[in-house]
C-alpha cells in the first residue's frame, strides 16, 4: 500500500471517528439542544428574502420597506429639459403625491403593528420552549451512558423468515430503525426485501446493506408523506420514553403508504427490568411497552392480522401487522 | 500546432486572485518559451493596466496570423465573450467554472443574473471552442454539459514552501482563505465555534478574503455579535501576497466548508506549506484535496467542531495531515503544469470538424 493509499483509509477512519464522536457528545447532552436548535436557526435569521425560514421578521420589514412611498418623483433625465419638464410637474403635483404617499406608508405601518407584536410573542415562545427543552433534559448526559449500557437482549435475526414472508408484497421500500446490529438488516435483504436501515449509533454496516447514520426522529421528518412500504420498529421501544415510543409510531405510521406491512420488536418488560437493575431501572425515562400495547395501537389504526410472536428464549416479542 | 502567438483574455485581471495569478503564470511560462502573449480584458483594472490591454484594441498591439491561438479564461459573463464569437482565430477555453446562481439569488441578484448570463455564453463559446483546459475533472464534467469540445485537465499551479511548525503552547489559529461570499460556507465555520471552544476556549479563527456582497457581509458580522465571537473571529478583508504568507505561516489548520469549488487554490497553498487540512467535501474539492485531508461528509456544527478539534490537538494527525498534504501539493508544481500546459498548447492536434 503506498502512503496516499494508506493515508487515505487512515483520514477516512478519522473523519468516521469523528462523525461517531459528534454524535455521542450530541445524543449525551454535552451540547444543550437549544444551543445546537440556536446554532442552526441564528444564520437563517439573516438569510434575506427567506422568510418562510427566518418567521415573520424579514417579512415585515420587506413589508415596511415597500409600504413607504417617496412622494419625491426622481427628475433625472438624458436632456436638460427632460429634466426641467419632471420638475416642473413634480412641483406642481407634489402636494398630492405626499397626500397620497402619507396614507399609503400609514396603512403600511398599521398593517405591520400587529405582524410585530406577532412575531414577538412567538419568539417570546420559541425562547421559553428552547429553555423548557434544557431543563427538560436534565443529566441527559446520565441517562445518555444508561442507555448505551442496556444490553441488546437477544438477536433480531431469528424473526427473519417470518419478517422476510410479512414483507413479501410491500408497495414500497421497508425502513428498518433504530437500528443497533444490521444482522437482522442483512437477512432480510437476503430474503429479497427492498429495505434500508437507519442507526443514530455506530453499526457495523457494510457497504452491501443500506444503512442511514443519523437520528430517527431526523430522518422521519425529513421523509416524505405515504413513501414507506413498511418498517420495522426496533431499539426505541427498548430504549425510549413512552413519549418517544408513540412519537416515533405515529410519524412511522404517516410515513406508510395504504397497504403497508409493519412490525414492532419489543423486549419483553419483564426481561428489561431483570437485566438493567434498579438504577438504571429508576433513572430512565421509559420503559419497553407490553406487546399487547403495541397490538391495541395498531388495531386502533384499524390494522388487519396483528399477530404477536415470541421469540425463542421469551425476552423479545414481534408483533406484525398489515395497515389497511 | 505550434502556435506563434498565444493571447489571453480575461473578464478582469487581478493580481492575487486565482484567475489573475493563473493568467500571468501562462503568460510568463508562454514567454519564456519564445512565444508572443499578451492579456487583454474585457473591463479593466487600475492597479494591472500596465500589463493589460482593452480587448478591442487588440488589432492595435498585435498582428494575428494562423498560428495565433486566443485563449479565453472563463469565470463569469463578460464583454470578452460576444467578442471572441465574432473573431476568426482559433479560440481555446481555459474553464474556471462559475458559482451556480442559486447560491448567490437570495444575496445579490445581480450578480446572480450575471452568472446566468454567463450561463448563456459558455454554451456559444464551447462550440466556436477548438479545445479547452479544466481546473478539476468535476470542472470538465460541468464543461461537457455545455457542449462537445476536446478537454484536458490541468490543475492551476502552486508553489511547495513547506513552513509549517505545529502550534505546540500558542493559540490555536484556524485559517479560512478565499472571498467573503455565501457559497464559501464561512458561516458554517462560525457556527461551529460555540461548540469547539467548550473544548477550546483558546481558538481562534481569521477569514482571509475580500467581500463580495454587502448583505453577507452584514449577516456574517451579525452572526459573530449574535453568537459572542467578536473577539474570537477576525475578518481581515483583501491582503497583499506578503500578508497571505504571514497568515498561513501562522495557523494551526485550515478549514474550507464551501459549497462550491471549481479548483480550491487555499486549499493547495495551504497543503503546500502543510498545514493540515480539514474540508467540506463536495464538487471538487476531494479531487483537488486527494487524499491529503480530513474531508467532512456534513457540515453539522458538532461534527464541525470534532474535527477541528481532531486537527488542532492529536498530533500524530497533524503530522500525518501535515506530510499528506505537502506531498500532495507536489502534483500542482508549476514544472508539472508547465509540461502539463505544454502538452495541451503545442504538442497535441485538434481538429475542427
Amino acid at each position: 500500500m503506498s502512503d496516499s493509499q494508506s493515508d487515505a483509509s487512515y483520514f477516512k477512519e478519522v473523519v468516521a471517528e469523528i462523525e461517531a464522536e459528534a454524535r455521542r457528545r450530541s445524543s449525551s447532552g454535552e451540547y444543550p439542544r437549544a444551543l445546537l436548535r440556536s446554532l442552526d436557526e441564528e444564520f437563517r435569521r439573516w438569510v434575506p428574502d427567506a422568510s418562510l425560514e427566518n418567521g415573520v421578521e424579514d417579512t415585515i420589514r420587506a413589508i415596511e420597506a415597500a409600504a413607504y412611498v417617496d412622494p419625491a418623483v426622481p427628475v433625472s433625465s438624458r436632456t436638460p429639459m427632460g429634466r426641467c419638464v419632471k420638475w416642473v410637474v413634480r412641483r406642481l403635483t407634489y402636494f398630492y403625491h405626499r397626500h397620497m404617499a402619507q396614507q399609503i406608508t400609514a396603512l403600511g405601518i398599521h398593517i405591520t403593528r400587529p405582524l410585530r407584536l406577532l412575531d414577538a410573542s412567538l419568539k417570546s415562545v420559541h425562547r421559553r420552549l428552547a429553555a423548557l427543552e434544557d431543563r427538560l433534559d436534565v443529566d441527559a448526559a446520565v441517562r445518555s451512558e444508561l442507555v448505551a449500557g442496556i444490553p441488546t437482549f437477544s438477536s433480531h435475526e431469528q424473526f427473519g423468515e417470518v419478517l422476510g414472508a410479512h414483507f413479501d408484497k410491500v408497495p414500497g421500500r421497508v425502513l428498518i430503525g433504530d437500528l443497533l446490529e444490521v444482522q437482522l438488516l442483512g437477512t432480510l435483504r437476503n430474503e429479497g426485501v427492498d429495505i434500508y436501515g437507519v442507526a443514530s449509533t455506530d453499526t457495523s454496516a457494510t457497504e452491501a446493506v443500506d444503512v442511514r447514520h443519523e437520528n430517527l426522529f431526523d430522518h422521519l421528518g425529513d421523509l416524505q408523506n405515504e413513501s414507506l412500504g413498511g418498517f420495522v420498529l426496533c431499539g426505541i421501544p427498548d430504549r425510549g420514553s413512552v413519549n418517544e415510543q408513540l412519537r416515533v409510531f405515529r410519524l412511522l405510521l404517516s410515513k406508510c403508504k395504504t397497504g403497508a406491512a409493519v412490525a414492532v420488536i419489543v423486549v419483553h418488560p419483564e426481561t428489561w427490568a431483570a437485566q438493567l437493575g434498579p438504577v438504571a431501572a429508576d433513572l430512565l425515562h421509559g420503559r419497553p411497552m407490553h406487546a399487547e400495547t403495541w397490538s391495541y395501537l395498531l388495531a386502533r389504526e384499524d390494522a388487519s392480522e396483528v399477530t404477536v410472536i415470541e421469540a425463542s428464549d421469551s425476552s423479545y416479542c414481534l408483533v406484525t401487522a398489515n395497515l389497511p | 500546432m505550434s502556435w506563434k502567438a498565444v493571447h489571453q483574455f480575461v473578464p478582469r485581471f487581478a493580481r492575487g486572485d486565482a484567475v489573475g495569478s493563473h493568467v500571468a503564470w501562462i503568460r510568463d511560462h508562454l514567454r519564456s518559451r519564445g512565444c508572443h502573449s499578451e492579456i487583454f480584458v474585457g473591463t479593466e483594472n487600475e492597479e494591472t493596466a500596465a500589463e493589460t490591454f482593452y480587448l478591442q484594441q487588440i488589432d492595435h498591439h498585435v498582428r494575428s496570423t494562423a498560428d495565433t491561438l486566443l485563449l479565453y479564461h472563463v469565470a463569469q459573463a463578460s464583454p470578452c465573450a460576444q467578442f471572441l464569437l465574432e473573431r476568426t482565430e482559433p479560440l481555446a477555453l481555459v474553464f474556471h467554472n462559475f458559482t451556480p446562481p442559486e447560491l448567490l439569488m437570495h444575496w445579490d441578484s445581480s450578480v446572480a443574473f450575471e452568472l446566468l448570463k454567463a450561463r448563456d455564453q459558455l454554451g456559444d463559446l464551447v462550440e466556436r471552442s477548438i479545445f479547452a483546459i479544466c481546473d478539476s475533472d468535476f470542472n470538465a464534467r460541468v464543461l461537457n454539459e455545455f457542449g462537445r469540445v476536446d478537454s484536458c485537465v490541468i490543475p492551476l499551479p502552486v508553489e511547495a514552501t513547506r513552513s509549517f511548525e505545529p502550534a505546540g503552547g500558542q493559540t490555536p489559529i484556524i485559517l479560512f482563505v478565499g472571498r467573503v461570499a455565501p457559497n464559501k460556507g464561512i458561516h458554517d465555520l462560525v457556527t461551529a465555534l460555540p461548540i469547539l471552544r467548550r473544548r477550546l476556549p483558546e481558538v481562534r479563527l481569521r477569514v482571509v478574503g475580500a467581500p463580495t456582497t454587502e448583505l453577507y457581509d452584514q449577516a456574517l458580522e451579525g452572526l459573530i455579535d449574535a453568537l459572542d465571537l467578536s473577539e474570537v473571529v477576525s475578518l481581515t478583508g483583501w491582503v497583499d501576497e506578503e500578508q497571505l504568507e504571514r497568515e498561513y505561516q501562522e495557523a494551526s489548520v485550515f478549514c474550507t466548508l464551501s459549497d462550491h469549488e471549481g479548483f480550491g487554490v487555499p486549499l493547495v497553498e495551504a497543503m503546500a506549506r502543510g498545514i493540515p487540512v480539514v474540508a467540506y467535501e463536495n464538487t471538487a474539492i476531494s479531487q483537488t484535496v486527494g487524499d491529503a485531508g480530513l474531508l467532512l461528509t456534513s457540515k453539522k456544527p458538532p461534527v464541525v467542531a470534532a474535527a477541528l478539534e481532531r486537527a488542532l490537538t492529536d498530533g500524530a494527525l497533524i503530522k500525518r495531515l501535515s506530510d499528506s498534504g505537502h506531498r500532495r501539493s507536489s502534483a500542482f508544481a508549476p514544472h508539472k503544469i508547465a509540461c502539463a500546459l505544454d502538452q495541451a498548447l503545442f504538442q497535441v492536434d485538434f481538429h475542427e470538424d
